[in-house]
């Protein structure tokens, strides 16, 4: 698909997709012999961390029991791996289109890494849902036909959005993998995914950056800020997905939507959100697209 | 009907003129995809029903009449 010969590979990035490769080859696990998978996970402990869950600061909180916080960590995180597992779906397909094309030549030997990572990632995730909740929630999100743009600035919203997705996901695998409050399996899936994620996201951001280049080169000022503002929509529907009805309803909260709508609204949400996106927001800063 | 006409305006505060019932909301991009999620919750908090997006494609979106017929008509 994507013509994209006229990318300019840096030396350091080819450097880099060598070192990330050497990790990777170094750090391969079998995913399938990794977990213990208990037959249960305690029902009484939350699956979330407290500070995570989608209603933290807000006047919804101080509505809920601990009972109705503990159910409702149970469905944040399912709510959570669901967006994982839908997520891993949609940027393979992106990276599986690429692979091998001419312009990723230099990219391609990492792309076989992270694809298969990749794909393991997806298989604990839903595994976990399943095992322990029975179900994953469906993904809300749809494609539009207009979201379809130059072959260049194509390719850098769709890197974007792996990005962007991965550094938010980041946040809550990296405090759930610390929090021993947590049961250990909970624990387990959010570390080595964390682990792995660190490799993707470094890589992510060097990729990002050359496709961000070419876009520069390539279009107007005015593309460029259009660009940018379409990805903070992005930034801002990941955001949106972390709030679940699907989770609510499921918790036993009455009237979900109407919930949804107020948790969202609560002014208390708006630090916490600036803290869950502050690594994206901070890195288009410096690339230059955000000001 | 009005609150999704009100809602497809607060999103483009630069729209000028009538969103008419067959205006193609997709292609002159008054919903975008990453402006989706907020406009199912919208519909379902309208339509009192839960919405399968899975089981939906663009076309079910593309025109406020469309809309109507598939997800308000019934408690319109």
């Amino acid at each position: 698909m994507s013509a994209v010969s006229t990318i300019e590979w840096t030396e350091e990035f080819a450097r880099a997709v060598d070192r990330l490769i050497d990790v990777s080859v170094d750090d391969y696990y079998n995913p399938y012999r990794t977990f213990e998978w208990p037959e249960s996970i305690a029902p009484n402990d939350l699956w979330m961390s407290r500070e995570l869950l989608s209603v933290h600061g807000t006047a919804a909180e101080k509505e809920l029991s601990h009972e109705q916080l503990v159910e409702l960590s149970r469905w944040e995180s399912v709510n959570l791996y669901s967006l994982i597992a839908h997520g891993i779906r949609e940027l393979l397909i992106e990276v599986m289109r690429r692979i091998h094309t001419p312009g990723y030549e230099i990219p391609t030997p990492y792309f076989h890494h992270f694809i298969g990572e990749e794909n393991e990632h997806m298989w604990f995730f839903a595994e976990f849902c399943l095992r322990y909740a029975g179900r994953i929630y469906p993904d809300r999100r749809m494609v539009f036909p207009t979201d379809e743009r130059a072959p260049e600035m194509n390719n850098f919203i769709v890197f974007s959005q792996i990005l962007i997705f991965e550094q938010i996901g980041d946040y809550f695998n990296a405090k759930m993998a610390a929090d021993t409050d947590l049961p250990e399996t909970v624990r387990a899936v959010n570390r080595i995914h964390h682990r792995d994620e660190s490799r993707h996201i470094a890589f992510g951001g060097k990729l990002v950056k050359a496709l961000f280049e070419e876009v520069r080169r390539t279009h107007s000022p005015e593309e460029v800020e259009e660009v940018g503002q379409y990805l903070r929509g992005y930034i801002d529907l990941i955001i949106q997905m972390l709030y679940s009805r699907d989770a609510y309803q499921d918790a036993g909260i009455p009237n979900p939507t109407k919930f949804r709508a107020a948790v969202i609204a609560d002014p208390a949400r708006a630090p916490i959100t600036a803290r869950i996106t502050e690594r994206t927001n901070n890195f288009y800063r410096r690339i230059g697209l955000f000001h | 009907m009005q609150e999704i006409i009100d809602w497809i305006r607060s999103k483009n505060p630069e729209l000028e003129g009538e969103i008419a019932g067959d205006t193609d909301l997709i292609e002159s991009r008054l919903i975008a995809s990453v402006s989706f999620l907020e406009f199912i919750g919208l519909l379902e908090e309208l339509s009192g029903k839960q919405i399968d997006v899975t089981s939906l494609s663009v076309a079910d979106f593309r025109t406020i009449d469309r809309i109507n017929e598939n997800f308000l008509a019934p408690v319109a």
